[in-house]
C-alpha cells in the first residue's frame, strides 16, 4: 500500500491528543521514505502551535475541533493548521532574548522562535472567521 | 512521561521516561519542586530516555534553575539525544545549562566541587 500525499486530521483542543497526532505525522514521514529528524521537527512546530491554541485560545472552556493537514508535493511538507479560536498571528511577537542568564531568563516566545527555526516558511491567515497557520520545511535540508 | 528518583550520596538523580509536553511537564514540575523544596541542592536530570521535549518541557527546567539558583543549589543535565539536544541549543539552553555525556559524568561533577 503506497503512503497517501496528505494526511487529514481533528483533533479535539485536549493537550492529550497532541502526543496522539505525533504519531500519525511519524507513521506519514516514514511512509515517504523520509528521516525520523523531520518528523521530530514537523511535530515540535505543531506541538508549539496546537500547545498556543489549546491553552490560550479559546474564550469558552466547551469543545473545539482543531483541523490539521500535512501534505507532500515537490519535496516540500506542507503543515496547516486551523482552529475556530480568538484572531490571533503567532508570528506576530518580538523575539526572545536568547543571551540572558538562567535570573534573567524568560519563557516565552520560545515556541515560536522554534517554530521559526525549525521551518523554511511560516504564515498566518485570518480566514472566514478562522485562525489558518501555515508551515513548509524542505524534505531536502 | 515516567520520573524516577535516585539518591548518590548527596546526589539526587531525577531520570526521566517518554515524551516531556505541554501535557506531561506537569509530572516533572511536581517531582523538581518537591526535591527542591525538601532542601535537595544536587540534582541531575537524566535523559537518556527522554524522547522529546516542547518548550513547555524547557519552562520546567529553567523554573527549576531558577529555584535552585536562589537556593545556592544546581542542576546538570546528561545524556540527551540528538533531538532533545537540538530543542536546548536552538533555544540557547545549552549556553545556561551544564550538560553532561554521562549520568557519571554528571554525578562526579559535584563530587570535584565539594
Amino acid at each position: 500500500m503506497t503512503m497517501p500525499e496528505r494526511l487529514e486530521l481533528t483533533i479535539r483542543n485536549d493537550l492529550a491528543e497532541i502526543a496522539r497526532i505525533s504519531e500519525r505525522i511519524d507513521d506519514f514521514i516514514a511512509g515517504h521514505g523520509l528521516p525520523a529528524k523531520l518528523a521530530f521537527e514537523l511535530n515540535l512546530a505543531l506541538d508549539e502551535l496546537l500547545t498556543n491554541v489549546i491553552s490560550y485560545g479559546y474564550d469558552d472552556p466547551g469543545p473545539h475541533d482543531i483541523e490539521v493537514r500535512c501534505a507532500l508535493a515537490d519535496d516540500v511538507i506542507t503543515l496547516e493548521m486551523e482552529d475556530d479560536g480568538r484572531a490571533f498571528d503567532p508570528f506576530d511577537a518580538p523575539p526572545p532574548d536568547l543571551t540572558a542568564s538562567i535570573e534573567d531568563r524568560s519563557i516565552g516566545g520560545l515556541g515560536v522562535h522554534l517554530i521559526r527555526n525549525l521551518m523554511t516558511h511560516t504564515e498566518y491567515q485570518r480566514r472566514d472567521g478562522r485562525n489558518v497557520v501555515i508551515l513548509k520545511k524542505k524534505t531536502d535540508l | 512521561m515516567q520520573c524516577v528518583e535516585n539518591r548518590h550520596e548527596s546526589v539526587i538523580v531525577v531520570g526521566l521516561q517518554g515524551r516531556m509536553d505541554s501535557s506531561t511537564a506537569r509530572i516533572v514540575e511536581e517531582k523538581m519542586i518537591s526535591l527542591i523544596d525538601r532542601g535537595e541542592s544536587h540534582l541531575v536530570v537524566d535523559c537518556a530516555q527522554l524522547d522529546y521535549i516542547s518548550s513547555a518541557g524547557l519552562r520546567v527546567f529553567l523554573m527549576a534553575a531558577k529555584r535552585l539558583t536562589q537556593a545556592r543549589g544546581k542542576l546538570v543535565l546528561a545524556t540527551m539525544n540528538d533531538d532533545v539536544k537540538q530543542v536546548f541549543d536552538m533555544t540557547g539552553f545549552s549556553s545556561i545549562f551544564k550538560i553532561c555525556g554521562s549520568k557519571e559524568e554528571a554525578i562526579n561533577s559535584y563530587r570535584q566541587e565539594s
